[in-house]
């Protein structure tokens, strides 16, 4: 049995991979071109633009700002999303879908349109051109991925878990700890992919908000792909898509509804 | 001695017309068993909660051995509670599970072991703890949660219906074990449940709820024998009214007077509660003159239903002794069997209404046979 379905899904990982991988072919050979002409099927060979990338500090240094970045958004993202979500996922009250319709507003209106204003704001409360204010402006956009991924998560969760576990002595942190973080595992950490990979690919914001003081990777990105030279720009966008694509490695198991559901409480 | 003291306990939520606890009474001793009873929405299982801090009463307070605990959050109250379902944490395994009290205390990891151990015996699940939730019955999945309840040596244990989801079997094998835990830890348990049956089996006192109120509070046998309300008598098994006039401690009907001891005085009508196991039927002798109307062979016994002065009553005799249908009989009442009670507000004690309002349906059955 097992064998058999395993080997009747060997065509749709082919596909997978072929779809996710076959794009990126072409990315990598330009990376290590040297000149790549049009009718060639293949590039004159070169390890010029890595050579590059790797001597250009600025370039080194937008990949850390970029992972400090996106990791405290995400982590703002949880914090304040947690109990929205928890709320929304648990609870039936009054005005709930309006609720929800303003939680979502940030993933609807344009980026643009919210960050003209944005700006003048942060410019008077001093928080324009710092990591901070980088940080708080795009936690506005990555929130309502984490709070509504969240909330479908919680939607499958009994609340009367917790109540037995407060009955057997559990305060309110030993229940988080102990019941439902583990429950709710492989969606939290979905939910939070979502947060990171929103938060890594913000170019607009990061260039309004950080303007020249927060370096990110895809501002670095954007001036490379306008400046002509193919081989340095395609260097940068693998090692712009490789964390993303690490993460979804590390975090496959969950990432089917079947494996959120597993982890889930939702057996009984 | 009162062990777990209610004092008007009120709950009403704010989106409520009507209280859904209102002013509950309850005095629990230790080492017994109170069942609330009562159908669903009387608020029994909010009593409950209430009990356990998991919701906060509008007014009331809740003692526990004189000192009150209204502002004792649930995790430091020492009250379990197992639920209808057996909420068994799916990340853990069956022993991680039982411990987890204990780990919540900071009990040290060779106590809770030997610990568990123990509790695993009591409930007869020797070596499932390494076992997941998902891989137990039902069954075990209760007995489970209880060896989880009981790890804490909780002062008081709640159940809030938790052998409502069990098999037959399993439910005599839950409540013996539930019977077998009182004796143990001699600790004071609090049921609810909605099966008037399941409740006279593991009651040493009952609660009846309706409304958020205690209409009785009793032994069981009380329900049967001095029911307070028509409504009450009719929850506790099937059995015949018959419209009477109380006047102060005379109870009045066709049957003749009667006193009895422990009735409330009171000038007005009132029903005689006759139970089916309250009549003796002879071919002849004293006693009034009864009319077999119907019959119906029920295996040990046979239910008889007879014309006696302006009564229909339902009658139900051992086997041994087989009437035909218009045989006319000799009946005599056990006195002890025959209690008063007043009518609820919007019911009438008028005989045909009585009859036809309690007509028990194996009686209808008998009477489409017959036709």
């Amino acid at each position: 049995m097992a064998k058999n379905r395993s080997r009747s899904r060997i065509p749709i990982l082919v596909f997978l991979y072929i779809a996710i991988l076959v794009p990126i072919i072409p990315i990598v050979m330009w990376s290590f071109a040297f000149r790549w002409p049009y009718p060639n099927l293949l590039p004159t060979w070169s390890t010029r633009a890595w050579d590059y990338v790797f001597s250009q500090p600025a370039i080194l240094s937008s990949v850390g700002t970029s992972i400090v970045v996106s990791t405290l958004v995400t982590m703002l993202t949880l914090i304040i999303g947690y109990s929205a979500a928890k709320a929304l996922g648990t609870r039936e009250f009054k005005g709930k879908t309006t609720v929800e319709i303003f939680i979502l507003l940030p993933a609807i209106v344009p980026v643009i349109s919210a960050v003209m204003g944005m700006q003048g704001i942060f410019i008077r409360i001093y928080l324009s051109d710092s990591l901070l204010g980088v940080v708080l402006a795009q936690t506005v956009f990555t929130l309502p991925y984490l709070i509504l991924g969240l909330a479908a998560v919680f939607k499958n969760y009994n609340m009367e878990y917790e109540q037995v576990a407060s009955t057997l002595g559990a305060d309110r942190w030993k229940i988080l700890t102990e019941v439902t973080i583990p429950a709710i595992f492989p969606g939290l950490v979905v939910s939070c992919l979502f947060a990171f990979v929103v938060s890594w690919s913000q170019y607009l914001l990061t260039l309004m908000i950080g303007g020249a003081a927060v370096n990110t990777l895809p501002l670095e990105l954007f001036a490379l792909m306008t400046s002509q030279d193919y081989p340095v720009a395609c260097a940068v966008s693998i090692i712009f898509i490789l964390p993303v694509l690490i993460l979804l490695g590390l975090t496959s198991k969950f990432l089917t509804t079947n494996g959120v559901a597993k982890g889930g409480i939702n057996q009984i | 001695m009162t062990f777990l003291t209610l004092k008007g306990l009120t709950k009403k939520y704010d989106d409520a017309e009507s209280p859904c606890v209102n002013g509950l009474d309850l005095e629990v001793e230790r080492g017994r068993i109170v069942v609330l009873l009562g159908p669903s929405g009387c608020g029994k299982t909010t009593t409950l909660k209430m009990i356990a801090g998991l919701t906060e009463p509008s007014s009331g307070d809740i003692l526990v051995d004189g000192n009150s605990i209204i502002r004792i959050p649930t995790e430091k109250r020492n009250i379990s509670m197992i639920f209808q379902k057996s909420l068994l944490f799916p990340h853990m395994t069956v022993a991680e599970n039982i411990g987890f009290g204990l780990r919540m205390r900071g009990v040290k990891q060779a106590i809770v072991k030997r610990k568990v151990d123990e509790m695993l015996d009591l409930v007869k699940l020797k070596g499932y703890g390494g076992r997941k939730a998902a891989q137990l019955s039902g069954g075990q999945e209760q007995r489970v949660s209880l060896a989880r309840a009981l790890i804490i040596e909780p002062d008081i244990l709640l159940l809030d219906e938790p052998l409502s989801a069990l098999d037959a079997e399993l439910r005599v094998e839950m409540r013996e074990l539930i019977l077998s835990i009182k004796e143990k830890y001699n600790i004071s348990i609090v049921f609810v449940t909605h099966d008037q049956a399941e409740a006279v089996m593991l009651a040493d006192k009952i609660a009846l709820m309706v409304d958020g109120k205690i209409v009785q509070y009793n032994e069981p046998q009380a329900f049967y024998s001095r029911p307070r309300t028509r409504r009450v008598a009719e929850f506790f098994g099937w059995t015949n009214f018959v419209p009477a006039i109380q006047k102060g401690k005379v109870v009045t009907c066709s049957f003749g007077e009667f006193i009895f001891e422990g009735l409330e005085d009171h000038d007005g009508p009132i029903c005689l509660t006759i139970r089916p196991d309250a009549a003796i039927l002879c071919p002849q002798g004293e006693g009034y003159r009864a009319v077999v109307r119907n019959s119906m062979y029920m295996g040990t016994w046979i239910d008889y239903e007879v014309d006696c002065l302006d009564a229909r009553l339902g009658i139900s005799l051992d086997s041994n002794y087989i009437f035909q249908k218009g045989e006319e009989l000799s009946i005599k009442f056990v006195h002890t069997k025959i209690w008063a009670v007043r009518c609820d507000s919007n019911s009438i004690c008028d005989n045909r209404v009585v009859w036809e309002n309690s007509i028990p349906s194996k009686t209808v059955a008998v009477k489409t046979q017959t036709e």
